[in-house]
């Protein structure tokens, strides 16, 4: 039973241990850069505790989290409306939009094992059918703010210890700091999405949903996976 | 169906508890917070008044022994003077004990006096002056009488 329960659930299991993981070995190498910069700037090595409670290991860990947030949010609700002939990962060319009840199996249309929610009208429906959009850019949006306190303490600590002036949280919001950390992790995201939406029409991974068969025409089979 | 009408039940009625922990949680997290940073400010406006003080008394072992170690080392180095000689030689504004403005962020702080600023770092033995009698210059960093750097 308990083979059966990881093997069903395997992709989540083996994902969410491999994030620990990294989790664990971005802290372990944060906390000895830091001590690093610490000893060459006259003070005081910090404790690994330390560390993970600072903004310094926070801002590192925020702003990678707001981006690819806000990657999976662009990506759910972008591909609504937005299309790519040939890309699994794209709806078919003429199928863009929210779709109707019925090809969404929703109000009138649900089944007896469809989700509360997609049984009823109005609000909640209305509320469900964004669920996962709206998780998403809610998850982004609380760790971009989250980003921005934990990224003006850091950069102030670093001005003060270069004896420079800090900065109000207001005028972070309009630093190069702030901008810079954000951006550059937008630019990777966007790539992401960009090279997955183009390489899979041409190139397969067996087995995979995220690929083609390996049989599917480049330019037609849009949306198809296998 | 009993049984899940019971859990049910259950459910709902544990819902504004846990709701209502996590807001007091929140709560306590924050006020526990600005706690913390108003004590962490007082220490540090404490030991740089102290050192401003320590300097005009003309008590050299107690200044010196808040100046932060690398910053006490470049003051005898630069001066080619053991510190306590150093100190005296090196003009410290002392004139003063009202502060503008207090920041502390992570281990570093700034103490604005009426005529200068004293700048601080957190050490095991507690808060140290790692630059005194610094004057604002704009986007450049601040030019202080003593320092580490």
């Amino acid at each position: 039973m308990l083979r059966r329960a990881f093997r069903e659930n395997s992709l989540t299991i083996v994902f969410g241990a491999a994030f620990l993981a990294a989790l664990g070995g971005q802290a372990v190498a944060g906390h000895a850069l830091l001590n690093q910069q610490q000893l060459a700037a006259g003070l005081e090595p910090v404790s690994l505790w330390q560390y993970l409670t600072s903004s310094d290991f926070g801002v590192d860990v925020t702003e990678n989290w707001q981006s690819e947030y806000l990657q999976f949010f662009l990506y759910i609700y972008g591909t609504v409306w937005l299309v790519q002939r040939g890309s699994p990962e794209s709806k078919p060319v003429d199928a863009a939009g929210p779709g109707s009840d019925e090809q969404q199996r929703a109000g009138p249309y649900a089944g007896p094992d469809s989700p509360r929610w997609a049984r009823l009208r109005g609000f909640r429906l209305g509320v469900y059918s964004h669920s996962l959009s709206l998780a998403m850019g809610s998850i982004f949006l609380a760790s971009w703010f989250a980003q921005s306190i934990t990224g003006v303490v850091a950069y102030n600590e670093e001005q003060l210890s270069q004896l420079e002036p800090p900065l109000t949280w207001h005028e972070y919001l309009g630093s190069p700091d702030f901008w810079s950390r954000t951006l550059q992790n937008w630019q990777s995201e966007l790539l992401a999405l960009v090279s997955m939406a183009v390489l899979a029409i041409y190139l397969r991974e067996r087995g995979s949903p995220e690929s083609k068969p390996l049989g599917a025409a480049h330019h037609h089979a849009t949306g198809e996976t296998g | 169906m009993a049984g899940g009408v019971v859990r049910d039940l259950a459910r709902s009625r544990a819902r504004p508890i846990i709701a209502r922990a996590a807001l007091a949680g929140c709560l306590i997290a924050a006020l526990t917070g600005c706690g913390s940073l108003s004590r962490r400010e007082a220490a540090v406006t404490a030991v740089a008044r102290q050192f401003r003080s320590a300097v005009a008394a003309g008590n050299a072992a107690v200044a010196c022994g808040l100046l932060a170690p690398q910053t006490r080392r470049e003051l005898e180095r630069s001066a080619d003077l053991p510190c306590d000689r150093a100190l005296a030689d090196a003009d410290v504004p002392t004139h003063g004990h009202h502060v503008d403005t207090v920041d502390v962020y992570g281990d570093q702080a700034r103490v604005v006096f009426a005529g200068d600023t004293v700048f601080l770092a957190s050490f095991s033995a507690g808060w140290r002056i790692t630059a005194a009698g610094c004057v604002y210059r704009g986007d450049q960093p601040y030019d202080c009488v003593i320092s580490g750097r």
